[in-house]
């Protein structure tokens, strides 16, 4: 090196410029839009932004959440000296909270389900539900022209994991609901079908069980990013007792499959590990196909869990395969977290429930969307018009 | 020319035209001026004592604080290690410019109180108040002259074997619910190697030094933090010139950095669960990749030690390529050195003196055994305290014990063994090949014994090897 470039090196700032180059060049990477990037590319920058927990670590969580509400199963089951053949009866307390056990066995596909007519508190949540073991009001079955009912099916954070009742996305959205409707004379319902803890195919069969008889106009499935893979790991257990073989949610796959079930649920898992997504594919079809049956529309909303848990290209399939089935109406809501803390959204800390605050922010979003849905919007209008 | 009267009121005798014809001071003349003089030497007076190390030198101040701007920029960004430690990132850019220009001792001062200020913004005031309430008491009654030094061990002891006792008993419940984590990596290790130098220090130390110590900026954001050593500590403050001190540290906060979005390529993508262990290949997929999920612990400390450096505290590193370790001695020296260092110090050196008269293989033997005791209920007590559980299970007394065997074994082998002459040519090509069957032996060796660690029991673990060793 020449005397005159040492010179110009001692005078130039130093620093550690190869890994700062390296650093900005990430910071660049990360703000580089993805049209401009092959898929593989976008993937592995997904996952370099990733927080919060990979799959295995939420479905080892969601099976510790409802191990403990499994437990209280067991306990019922235990207690009544049967192992599942018939639901056990609600303790007979009708004055203050009943002991603190908010889940029924069952011996079909749904495996439990919320206790009718309790006030309890369990798992830092206080449960009261209604006579048909919704955590909703009591809404009587008849209904008039002037009442719009709509059904949600959906999942934990539906069900409102962690938060009161009123603090429920749901119930933030049947309010706005009805004061949009009250200026037309109307009414509206939202029932709430979704039950902790049910995969997408056990929500479908909790609706159709309850809800049979009870008239409705709409439905709203509620889906989160853990939809793929729920119902296989839900199958593995019931079906290790031979339990939904023949159900038509199922009965397209496992033939396909040529599934054989096995007694030990980890053998039925590694079985059907390949077939989570067509197993999706065909309880969204099977959804949809029910609903339409009914001549009921159903729209199909994704919602956020706090924490990303599943990357961009498999959320893109899980919109696809939505729209694939036949939904009226498909939204994704999975950005409305995005501009948020997960540490000022979950219930507690590493959790995906969204707590008082996350639940008004997605009611906001919820509401939102929800109002383009024609089906929704036609119901609701269509009084005006008659009135004018 | 200026002079001052007792009512502060200014006349300057060079400028007539300063007041009005009758004397009088105009408004915008009447100031106080600054005593220069005596502001310089208030400053050179707390700035006593500044080494050369630790000149201002404001360009590489401007320098060092860009390129840690542009780590926060790619922490931000990448949203590494969450809330806690984004605060902890501002806090020291905040606090670098500050803690360059203050007189050198208000260095640490400044560096403490920015701690503090940053363990509020995380916890929030409760929780800040109530720990270092409760820090600032056990501190004192270590200090304590008035009891003799074994009479504190036991106070202190004992007053840590209570709370561990109410916590488990999930009793006083007022106390927020971050004091436990946070008082606990606070004063779990650094109160035991404070009581240390307390017993073997010529004087006593400055409460200066005392608070540099315990309140550590990094910290809150990182409760799995390394043991620091009391006296490693305090004579790496400024040991080395400031600009290759702060060059350090950037270095290692980035090379954390890469651990840590290395760990997310892991955790995210690449780990399978055990149930999925098929078949020899999906065997090694796990094993490799639930070793380098530590990945995440060797990132963290990284960042710790090199935030550390950006204040001037040149310390040693905390790993030193743990991945190329060829022999299980190799591994332990290289793997946690800080958790090395700190064994070294509290257990295996007074083992091993007072077994000095026994001959060698016997103290060596029993010293390493209490090495790995230690560690094993030392790890518990870690847990317990950052967790609420102790953690124990027959995998973890098997780890620490099939380690603790494997090392002891090391450990009499190498004191037995001639040392290897070394050659001025380099090593030879044996010597390589020797070198490199260490190391995959090694990785294979601790990848086994981290997935025993890791599987909730024996017989977990074993279907696991079973069904990824055994075809069919």
């Amino acid at each position: 090196m020449k005397k005159s470039d040492g010179s110009l090196l001692r005078r130039l700032p130093k620093g550690p410029n190869s890994w700062a180059s390296f650093a900005l060049g990430l910071i660049v990477f990360a703000t580089i839009p993805e049209p401009f990037l092959p898929a593989d590319v976008v993937r592995l920058r997904d996952v370099l932004q990733r927080t919060g927990l990979n799959r295995a670590d939420y479905e080892s969580m969601e099976r510790g959440y409802y191990e403990g509400l499994l437990d209280t199963v067991r306990s019922v089951s235990s207690d009544s000296g049967k192992s599942g053949d018939k639901p056990a009866a609600p303790p007979q307390n009708e004055h203050g909270p009943t002991p603190e056990r908010p889940v029924l066995a069952v011996d079909d596909m749904r495996e439990y389900v919320l206790q009718p007519s309790i006030d309890a508190t369990a798992f830092d949540t206080h449960w009261v539900t209604n006579r048909l073991g919704l955590r909703d009001s009591d809404y009587p079955a008849e209904k008039g022209p002037e009442k719009i009912r709509i059904a949600l099916l959906g999942d934990s954070i539906a069900c409102g994991w962690g938060v009161t009742q009123a603090e429920r996305f749901e119930e933030i959205w049947e309010k706005s609901l009805r004061n949009q409707a009250r200026t037309t004379g109307q009414d509206v319902e939202v029932w709430n079908f979704a039950t902790p803890g049910h995969s997408p195919g056990q929500r479908w069969k909790n609706f159709e069980i309850v809800g049979a008889g009870i008239p409705f106009d709409l439905v709203v499935y509620e889906g989160t990013t853990s939809d793929p893979g729920w119902d296989a790991l839900r199958m593995s257990h019931f079906m290790a007792r031979s339990v939904g073989l023949d159900d038509p949610l199922y009965e397209k796959t496992l033939k396909a499959a040529g599934f054989v079930p096995n007694m030990d649920p980890k053998k039925n898992s590694a079985a059907l590990r390949n077939w989570s997504w067509t197993i999706l594919q065909n309880v969204y079809g099977r959804i949809v196909d029910g609903c339409h049956e009914q001549g009921l529309p159903v729209a199909f909303v994704l919602i956020p869990r706090v924490g990303s848990n599943l990357g961009k290209l498999e959320k893109i399939a899980l919109m696809n395969r939505a729209r694939n089935a036949g939904f009226d109406y498909v939204v994704d809501l999975t950005d409305t977290f995005d501009d948020y803390r997960d540490e000022d959204l979950a219930i507690s800390d590493g959790d995906y429930h969204p707590n008082a605050r996350g639940h008004s922010i997605l009611a906001e979003a919820w509401t939102n969307s929800l109002a383009a849905w024609p089906d929704l919007k036609s119901r609701l209008e269509s009084r005006r018009e008659q009135i004018r | 020319m200026v002079e001052t009267t007792q009512n502060s009121q200014i006349k300057d005798t060079a400028d007539r035209s300063v007041g009005s014809r009758s004397g009088r001071i105009l408004p915008h003349r009447q100031f106080i001026p600054v005593d220069r003089a005596a502001a310089r030497s208030w400053y050179a007076k707390l700035d006593e004592g500044r080494p050369a190390n630790a000149r201002i030198d404001a360009r590489s101040l401007l320098s060092s604080w860009t390129y840690l701007a542009i780590l926060g920029g790619l922490i931000h960004v990448y949203k590494i290690e969450g809330r806690a430690f984004e605060i902890m990132m501002w806090t020291v850019l905040a606090t670098l410019p500050i803690y360059e220009f203050v007189p050198f001792r208000l260095k640490k001062p400044v560096l403490a109180g920015s701690a503090l200020i940053a363990m509020g913004l995380i916890y929030g005031a409760a929780a800040a108040i109530t720990v270092v309430s409760f820090a600032t008491a056990m501190v004192c009654l270590a200090r304590t002259s008035k009891l003799s030094w074994h009479t504190r061990a036991g106070l202190i002891t004992a007053i840590a074997l209570g709370l561990a006792v109410a916590r488990s008993a999930e009793a006083f419940a007022f106390l927020p619910p971050a004091f436990w984590a946070v008082a606990g990596t606070m004063l779990m290790f650094r109160l035991a190697l404070y009581m240390y130098e307390l017993k073997h220090a010529k004087k006593q130390e400055t409460w200066t030094d005392t608070a540099s110590y315990f309140l550590i900026l990094p910290n809150w954001c990182f409760l799995h933090f390394p043991v620091v050593d009391y006296r490693t500590l305090q004579r790496g403050f400024y040991s080395k010139e400031i600009t290759e001190t702060r060059r350090r540290g950037l270095n290692m906060i980035f090379t954390g950095v890469t651990h840590l979005l290395g760990y997310r390529l892991v955790y995210h993508e690449l780990l399978i669960t055990p149930a999925e262990v098929v078949g020899t290949a999906t065997l090694v997929s796990y094993l490799a990749c639930n070793y380098l999920l530590y990945l995440r612990v060797s990132g963290q400390f990284h960042i710790a030690c090199g935030v550390l450096h950006m204040f001037g505290n040149h310390m040693p590193e905390t790993h030193h390529h743990y991945l190329l370790a060829n022999s299980f001695t190799d591994y332990w020296r290289r793997i946690n050195i800080y958790w090395k260092d700190f064994m070294v110090k509290t257990v295996f050196n007074p083992v091993f003196f007072r077994m000095r008269k026994r001959p060698q293989p016997v103290a060596l033997g029993v010293a390493t055994c209490a090495v790995f005791v230690a560690t094993w209920a030392l790890h518990a007590w870690q847990s317990f305290w950052l967790r609420g559980t102790w953690g124990l299970s027959v995998t973890d007394g098997l780890f620490w014990g099939i380690l603790g065997v494997a090392v002891l074994a090391n450990v009499q082998w190498d004191a037995r063994r001639k040392p290897a002459l070394r050659s001025t040519a380099g090593p030879t090509f044996t010597e390589q090949v020797r070198r490199i069957a260490g190391i995959c032996g090694m990785l294979v060796s601790i990848t086994l014994l981290w997935s025993l660690w890791s599987a909730p029991t024996l017989g977990d673990w074993l279907a696991m090897m079973g069904r990824g060793l055994i075809p069919g």
